[in-house]
């Protein structure tokens, strides 16, 4: 149920039976005894990290069904000892309009409650009350003059809890085991990926050492250009040759015959005589098909064509 | 302060994609590198293959010097002379069998032919000129 009513203030008390909220901002959180379950042991123990190790024994049949979250916090001389589940008290809370956005510190009743001196009245039927040093919820009848439940003077303790989904979805063992897979990969990738980089580092001093064993300038840049102009040089050379080749065993009529070759700029000429255009085109098709870029012409009895470097 | 588990797990996540990530990246780094090693092998190859054959001026002039001195070429009377970086022979009157061997040593050899031009005198002779880069 939303009763629609804007709270303003920086702490929230939550129990089963407290009306929904509309909230703006961050609120803190106190939770009810009805949404804990709550022991006062005495152990043979000296730091707290000890108690929070045994907690799920110490709870042992006394616990519904489900997945709990423990806490502790010693008191006096003994321990006071706390098992919630997170998934029923965000549920809880989801309800009561506070969400994950909103949510800020969240304390238990036990500990911001465990020094009052009356009972507290929290709705029209409870009250909050200190029994043997442990904070519960009773009914209003118990006490007609509780005081009203008053939380814009009050000073938090420092002992929250932690409320979280993913308890609900894998143990403390499963979140180990499997963050423990994750950090193997992390490493594993990690390392090949240092390897792989020293690899990559090797080969590339190896490129600069190549051109210094072929007694090579050191940049790609320069011996690019050292490789293009010997690369022209060959393919100019090569070209020649073949045209050259070509042009000198061509069979040419009984009565023609080869009056000069010559290597000019950008061009091979080769000269014969021959009765017309047409026969010389003939007699020399063959260059024509072979080095597409070719000029000719006729004059006087002499076929000049040309063959484009 | 406790550390929700789901932020743990969420940066061991984000930790294990981004080790991919760089290990992805320095895998096709060193595809690359190796491929441009290879290449500039390669190159520096060929490089050396084309610089023994064709940026070789004393090959070539120790070469040319051996071939004019073939007794096939006696008659021919090639004359040589050199202008900055080129050699050029002539001869005024070479019969045909001399100018045969003398163009078939030339086109097989690495030599850098800048110009030439043989012209055909009568039946039996040409005249040539040669120009080659040293």
């Amino acid at each position: 149920m939303n009763l629609g009513f804007r709270s303003k203030a920086k702490a929230f008390f939550v129990d089963v039976d407290s009306p929904a909220y509309l909230l703006e901002g961050s609120v803190n959180v106190i939770l009810s005894p009805t949404m804990y379950w709550v022991k006062r042991v005495t152990l043979p123990v000296k730091y707290l990290r000890e108690v929070k190790s045994l907690i799920p024994s110490l709870f042992e049949e006394n616990l519904p069904e489900g997945k709990y979250s423990y806490n502790a916090y010693k008191d006096g001389d003994s321990f006071l000892i706390f098992a919630y589940n997170d998934k029923e008290v965000l549920d809880l809370l989801a309800e009561k309009g506070v969400t994950s956005a909103n949510l800020g510190n969240v304390y238990l009743a036990q500990s911001e409650f465990d020094t009052i001196e009356a009972p507290i009245k929290i709705g029209e039927n409870s009250i909050l009350s200190l029994q043997n040093g442990v904070v519960v919820k009773l009914p209003a009848v118990l006490a007609p003059d509780a005081v009203a439940l008053n939380l814009e003077e009050h000073t938090f303790s420092k002992e929250t809890i932690h409320l979280t989904r993913f308890n609900q979805i894998a143990d403390k063992k499963s979140q180990i085991v499997f963050a423990s897979i994750l950090g193997f990969l992390i490493v594993m990738f990690s390392a090949e990926w240092l390897i792989t980089s020293s690899k990559v580092s090797t080969i590339i001093t190896k490129q600069g050492e190549v051109y210094s064993d072929h007694n090579l300038p050191a940049t790609s840049f320069q011996n690019e250009a050292i490789h293009a102009k010997l690369n022209t040089v060959f393919e100019r050379q090569s070209r020649i040759r073949d045209i050259l080749n070509l042009a000198l065993t061509i069979k040419l009529k009984p009565e023609e015959q080869m009056q000069q070759v010559a290597l000019e700029k950008k061009k091979v000429v080769i000269v014969i005589t021959t009765a017309s255009e047409k026969s010389g085109d003939k007699s020399l098709a063959k260059l024509k098909k072979r080095f597409k870029r070719t000029n000719s012409r006729f004059d006087n009895g002499t076929y000049v064509m040309e063959v484009m470097l | 302060m406790k550390i929700n588990p789901l932020y743990i797990g969420l940066l061991l996540v984000v930790a294990l994609i981004f080790s991919v990530y760089q290990l992805g990246e320095s895998k096709s780094q060193l595809h690359e590198s190796k491929n441009a090693l290879l290449k500039i092998e390669a190159m520096a190859e060929e490089i050396d293959a084309l610089k023994r054959a064709w940026d070789n001026p004393k090959t070539t002039t120790t070469a040319l010097n051996r071939l004019l001195k073939a007794p096939q070429l006696k008659s021919a009377n090639i004359q040589k002379s050199k202008k900055r970086g080129l050699v050029v022979l002539k001869s005024k009157k070479a019969n045909l069998k001399a100018t045969n061997y003398f163009f078939v040593k030339l086109f097989n050899g690495a030599y850098i032919l800048k110009k030439f031009d043989v012209e055909r005198l009568d039946d039996e002779s040409v005249s040539f000129s040669v120009e080659i880069i040293l």
